[in-house]
């Protein structure tokens, strides 16, 4: 199959059939900023924070979700993307612990972010308690922001173990496991994937946690 | 349909057996339909009405627009002293289609949904002694069809298939539009799902009216199914579909009712012939109206909507080629197999949930391009007095009066982000009126209603509602109103700046 040519903040970029408008942009040696997508677990369009412009079209589309296509004209960074994405920073981090999330601080830099410009939280997802229910990691979903790549990654995603879903609507979306059981009642074998793709620190394993902390107890 | 059952209606069942879910049902419905115990798990903890606890007493205050601009916070006062004392616990629930009968109460024992309308605040007050308020509302009165109307009437006789060649183009050249808000052209869909080939094809008709100031497909459902059934029957043939699925909107028990008892009539009378058929009580959230929401949920995943490409036309429900239409298009769709291309352009009939300060509420068939003032004083509204409408529902936008007045009620293109007739709400305020009350239930709606899917939405709801509250606007709610309109990943997120925006821009004359 041909390769597909099109516009990427004014650079031609040929495209393998197929490929996103992430990719895309990647060839032209463009960051496109990315919060839920990742390769593995094919988790996708949840964050918007990668959402571009393509000239002729309405609304912008998230790359990570839009196939490229021949001759469009996409613009990575404008004003208007400059403002989108600095708002979902700016409430990301007003609602979220993300002292763990070096790469999400790192965009809250460059799109020079202040989150205290919206108040207070309104979520309580800070208050979130930790849960400590298996001897191998902790999942602390106050540093949680429901990109979903653990429950892609276990569930239809990677594993087909099923041991997590998403529970409640809004911004009290979370993950959790079935019946709200503790981990090593759910179908869960340990096998780590979860943890390999969280992005947020809001899965960690114990002894990470006990060196930072200082020192085996 | 796919072999297994489907999730909800097994759920449901153990529900009305026991007003909540035990982990049995749970992991016994899941089994059974065949899915992950964590997707069963992930459905009972998204649709509001599977409590796993023994569920208390509620009294539910119905918050629509209309009571919102009047008497919300009196009767909410009102109710908040009265529960208690009736050991009952108060909380409010979103439009219920009542806003021409409101105000409504809605008390919730167990599984059971019993409503009143009107209420006052005497009756509510009267709650605290045991005493249920006067009138009990089952669905809405017949009458509130007003002014008469070609959709009113049931078909007769049943209107036969002629031939998809011919369905389609009497579709296209009545040009009837998708009437539930997004006013595609229906004979596309039409042939979007015909051209497929694939082992399975459905249609779905869309009876999840739950956008407030809406309420004319309830009474479709609730008075007209047959013509309803109609529709879909000939859309399925004309497309090659096998199966209907008629998706109503799970608060609706007597539209339900009225569905299924029409769709047993029409079954045993044979109309249906090959046609297999059912009645699907939605999840009950605003956001299972989203077409590809509604799917998942007939799936019995969270209603949420999917990424697309691809289209419902082309991988719908189970994947497989969906036509997916609104009540009153179907019912449309009947007429115009009924009588023809040619009656239908010289009607053009679109029916409209006429609400709030005009003296005659209700369902009105009015013709396509009426003027909003020739829309409002049919129901009985008097232009001169009224200082606002909020056109559309909650996912639409307030016009001003006068100015509006003369506004063609068409599919024409929007002035403002967010103007369109959508599915056909009209709430007319008058000046004394609170405009800023109406949208700060608005946005409470929004944030209650969003699925969690996408960030914009899920962060931006909660905050848009904390600044309607504040009664905030400059440009940094600018910014937020752009981050929701132009980031989120359904329409729900995307309408839910649209009210207040509208209401800055053309009350307070300042371009935020
Ligand atoms: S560790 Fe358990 S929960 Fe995490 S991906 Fe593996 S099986 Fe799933
Ligand atoms: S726990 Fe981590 S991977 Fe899972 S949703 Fe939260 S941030 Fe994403
Ligand atoms: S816009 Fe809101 S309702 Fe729509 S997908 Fe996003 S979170 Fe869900
Ligand atoms: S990275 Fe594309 S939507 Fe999250």
């Amino acid at each position: 199959m041909s390769k597909v040519s099109l516009v990427v903040d004014g650079y031609l970029v040929q495209a393998e059939p197929g490929e996103t408008l992430l990719d895309a942009a990647r060839r032209a040696g463009v960051e496109v900023p990315t919060l839920c997508f990742h390769e593995r677990t094919g988790t996708r369009g949840l964050c918007r924070l990668c959402v571009v412009e393509v000239e002729g079209w309405g609304r912008p589309v998230p790359a990570c979700a839009t196939e490229a296509q021949p001759n469009l004209v996409v613009r990575t960074e404008t004003e208007a993307l400059a403002a989108l994405r600095r708002v979902v920073l700016e409430l990301l981090a007003l609602e979220t612990d993300l002292s763990h999330d070096a790469g999400t601080q790192t965009l809250l830099k460059r799109y020079a972010a202040h989150p205290q410009r919206w108040s207070a939280p309104l979520a309580d997802r800070r208050e979130r308690e930790p849960v400590h229910d298996n001897p191998f990691f902790v999942r602390d979903y106050a540093k949680c922001y429901t990109c979903r790549r653990c429950i892609d990654a276990c569930g239809e995603g990677v594993q087909g173990v099923w041991a997590y879903g998403t529970t409640g609507r809004g911004h009290a979306a979370v993950p959790g496991t079935p019946l709200d059981l503790p981990l090593p009642e759910t179908p869960c074998v340990f096998c780590g994937n979860c943890l390999q793709v969280c992005p947020t620190g809001a899965l960690v394993p114990l002894e990470e946690l006990s060196l930072a902390e200082g020192g085996l107890s | 349909m796919d072999s297994a059952p489907l999730l909800l209606p097994m759920l449901d069942a153990a529900l009305a057996a026991r007003g909540y879910l035990e982990p049995a049902d749970i992991e016994a419905a899941a089994r059974e339909a065949r899915l992950p115990l964590a997707r069963a798990w992930e459905a009972v903890r998204f649709y509001p009405r599977y409590r796993t606890e023994p569920p208390e007493k509620r009294f539910l205050l119905v918050d629509d627009p209309v009571v919102r601009a009047r008497d919300f916070a009196q009767l909410w006062a009102e109710l908040e002293d009265a529960a208690p004392r009736a050991e009952a616990h108060a909380d409010t629930v979103y439009s219920q289609g009542l806003e021409a009968v409101g105000p409504a109460l809605v008390i919730e024992e167990g599984a059971r949904w019993r409503v009143f309308a009107p209420v006052q605040a005497a009756d509510l007050q009267a709650l605290a002694m045991g005493k249920l308020p006067p009138h009990e509302l089952e669905a809405l009165p017949p009458e509130l069809a007003r002014g008469g109307g070609d959709l009113f009437e049931p078909p007769d006789p049943l209107p036969e298939f002629s031939g998809a060649d011919a369905l389609i183009s009497a579709v296209r050249e009545a040009g009837l539009r998708g009437l539930g808000g997004a006013l595609f052209p229906a004979w596309r869909k039409l042939e979007a799902v015909r051209a497929e080939a694939a082992d399975a094809k459905y249609v779905v008709v869309n009876g999840d009216e739950s956008e407030p100031g809406n309420f004319k497909d309830r009474w479709l459902m609730e008075h007209n199914p047959r013509l309803v059934w109609a529709g879909a029957a000939l859309a399925a043939r004309a497309v090659g579909a096998s199966e209907i699925i008629f998706y109503v909107r799970g608060e609706y028990a007597a539209a339900r009712a009225r569905v299924e008892a029409a769709r047993a009539e029409l079954e045993a009378s044979g109309y249906f012939e090959e046609l297999k058929t059912q009645t699907f009580r939605g999840g009950g959230l605003y956001v299972c109206g989203e077409e590809s929401a509604l799917l998942e949920s007939i799936e019995g995943r969270r209603a949420e909507p999917r990424l697309k490409p691809p289209y419902p036309a082309q991988a719908g429900l189970f994947d497989r080629p969906t036509l997916v239409n609104n009540v009153e298009t179907l019912a449309h769709l009947a007429w115009i197999a009924a009588h023809g291309a040619e009656a239908y352009r010289q009607r053009l009939p679109k029916l409209f949930s006429i609400s709030g300060d005009v003296a005659r509420p209700g369902v009105y068939e009015l013709p396509l391009g009426t003027p909003l003032a020739g829309a409002l004083e049919a129901a009985g509204g008097d232009p001169e007095d009224l200082q606002a409408v909020l056109l559309g529902g909650a996912a639409g936008t307030f016009l001003r009066l006068p100015e509006a007045a003369e506004l063609p009620l068409d599919f024409a293109a929007p002035q403002l982000s967010g103007d369109a007739v959508g599915p056909g709400a009209l709430v007319a305020f008058t000046g004394d009126r609170d405009l800023w009350a109406v949208a700060e239930g608005i946005a409470a709606f929004f944030a209650h209603e969003s699925c969690g899917k996408c960030f914009p939405c899920s962060l931006g709801t909660p905050h848009l509602h904390a600044a309607v509250a504040r009664r905030e606007r400059g440009p940094q709610t600018e910014e937020l109103f752009l981050a929701l309109e132009q980031g989120s990943l359904c329409g729900l997120g995307q309408a839910a700046p649209w009210a207040v925006r509208s209401l800055i821009r053309r009350f307070e004359g300042v371009r935020t």
